[in-house]
């Protein structure tokens, strides 16, 4: 049963990879594009008011599973806090 | 002699505590108390005192395996201090308890082959712990994970994931030559008596239906993968895995068709960003933290974790998110290192079951080592977008009762198995 578990370990092994590969793409090559910086951050959020027009905080049901979710308050809440306090928040 | 590397083995642990908790103090010492410093202290106690059990009780057993579990427990205490110090006061209390199973297992089942004499009452237990879940449990975020009792929010899956590789590990090791056989072949796979395919189809039929009624993709894969992973050490087949994969792919698209919130989970993986306030929200929040990152991270305590008012900016950054604050504040550098501590975790785990001697040791060690890959996988995976995210806790790292009870059960068994191996080759 030795043969079965070594390999099972280089399968982990590969998991593991994968994972620090993503990892790296995510924290090096996107990090321009997440990075939670003000301009940024701003930035993404001023396009999903854009696109949302005035009625973003209350979501549009965009599948019949979110029709029957409720409306996803915390997001709502931050947005609320962000947009009152972004300044005092990032100082 | 053991015993003294494993004692060497906890200096990084004291380390990293001391630097960690004196770090996250002088970044927030305006929000935190002096007093919470103390729950560092009791931690280094509380794996001392366990150590010094281990001298005794299982003074052969594994040197890595404690301190491993000590050092991921200790990243993870450290990030909820951070987050909240009242929630690392209470990490710690379930610390205690998750040690205290711990050390009762090490003392009281030092013989724990015992347990294949019991598999198939605790392998109903698991499934009855799963029942109750499915019946009782409220849904949270589209899943149905937890039961409240008592005050208690408790994830018995954590508790049914250990019985279960027990379960298997003892049908596995008395069935094993008869899941060699062949009889018959499928696309020139060979395939064992029929009705010796019973047991997978039942793991499969009740992987998908965790899938259907409790909505949860993780639990679901994380059960059938521990099956497959223990169905083919025992039958050293590949056709095993690769039928169940193949099953298991056809219940995931079944389900994707069926359940909506599968479907919504499947869509908010592929592209979160056109809900990113409502549906996509957790998962694009947990990306910029990620992205924030960067090489080195913020640095402990200065990450943008927080609101004003306390509360997190990513939802559940406690528990199944824990891995994106670790991201944001280490950097590249210390998620990695996480990583790393797990499969060095996972490593020793597969090196006790390659060297124990016997079916049932053998298969419960790959079983377990197995269960903690797959649970880190699916949950980092999950984190960053590599997969479609899941409700399962980081093991060791993330707040949660159930979880640390859980996993430091499923250690003590890894520690017995390691010591009663090495205990023989001595003598």
């Amino acid at each position: 049963m030795n043969k079965p578990v070594r390999r099972l370990f280089y399968v982990s092994v590969i998991m593991f990879a994968s994972l620090i590969l993503m990892l790296g793409y995510r924290q090096v090559i996107q990090a321009s594009d997440l990075a939670d910086n003000p301009q940024n951050t701003r930035k993404v959020f001023a396009q999903m008011r854009i696109e949302r027009g005035s009625s973003w905080v209350v979501t549009r049901p965009s599948s019949p599973a979110i029709a029957r979710k409720p409306t996803f308050t915390t997001a709502s809440i931050l947005w609320v806090t962000l947009h009152h306090n972004w300044w005092v928040i990032t100082t | 002699m053991e015993r003294n590397r494993e004692l060497v083995n906890f200096l990084p642990v004291i380390l990293l505590m001391v630097i960690g908790f004196a770090s996250v103090y002088a970044t927030r010492s305006a929000q935190i108390n002096a007093a919470s410093l103390s729950h560092g202290l009791l931690f280094v106690g509380l794996f001392l005192a366990v150590h010094l059990l281990l001298r005794l009780a299982a003074p052969h057993a594994d040197p890595f395996m404690l301190p491993l579990a000590a050092l991921l427990s200790a990243i993870g205490i450290m990030m909820i201090y951070r987050i909240d110090p009242t929630l690392a006061a209470a990490q710690t209390r379930w610390l205690m308890i998750g040690l205290g199973l711990f050390s009762l297992i090490v003392i009281f089942l030092r013989n724990y082959r015992k347990l294949d004499d019991y598999i198939y009452l605790l392998g109903i237990v698991g499934v009855l712990l799963l029942i109750l879940t499915i019946i009782f449990a409220k849904e949270v975020n589209g899943a149905r994970l937890w039961l409240h009792v008592a005050g208690f929010s408790i994830q018995p899956g954590e508790f049914s994931k250990v019985l279960i590789t027990i379960f298997l590990a003892g049908y596995l090791n008395s069935n094993r030559e008869l899941l060699s056989t062949t009889t018959w072949h499928i696309f020139g796979l060979p395939m064992p008596p029929l009705k010796y395919l019973g047991p997978l189809v039942t793991m499969w039929g009740m992987s998908f239906a965790l899938l259907l009624l409790m909505n949860d993709l993780g639990t679901s894969m994380l059960f059938f993968g521990i099956f497959l992973a223990m169905t083919y050490v025992a039958t050293g087949r590949l056709t095993y895995p690769v039928i169940g994969g193949l099953l298991f792919c056809g219940g995931a698209v079944l389900a994707f068709r069926l359940k909506a919130t599968v479907k919504l989970r499947v869509d908010t993986w592929i592209n979160p960003w056109p809900d990113a306030m409502d549906s996509g929200y957790q998962i694009v929040q947990s990306l910029f933290a990620i992205g924030d990152g960067g090489l080195f991270g913020t640095g402990l305590g200065k990450g943008y974790l927080l609101l004003q008012n306390g509360s997190t900016i990513v939802p559940e950054l406690e528990t199944d998110f824990i891995f994106s604050a670790i991201a944001e504040e280490l950097g590249l550098a210390g998620a990695t290192a996480v990583i790393v501590l797990f499969m060095l975790f996972c490593y020793r785990g597969f090196k006790i079951a390659i060297d124990s001697d016997d079916g049932f040791s053998k298969l419960l060690a790959a079983g377990i080592s197995a269960g903690f890959v797959l649970q880190t996988f699916v949950i980092i995976g999950g984190v960053m977008k590599l997969i479609p995210l899941t409700g399962i806790t980081l093991p060791f790292v993330s707040y949660g009762g159930s979880s640390i009870v859980a996993n430091f059960g499923a250690l003590a068994l890894l520690i017995l198995i390691s010591n009663r191996t090495n205990a023989e080759k001595t003598r």
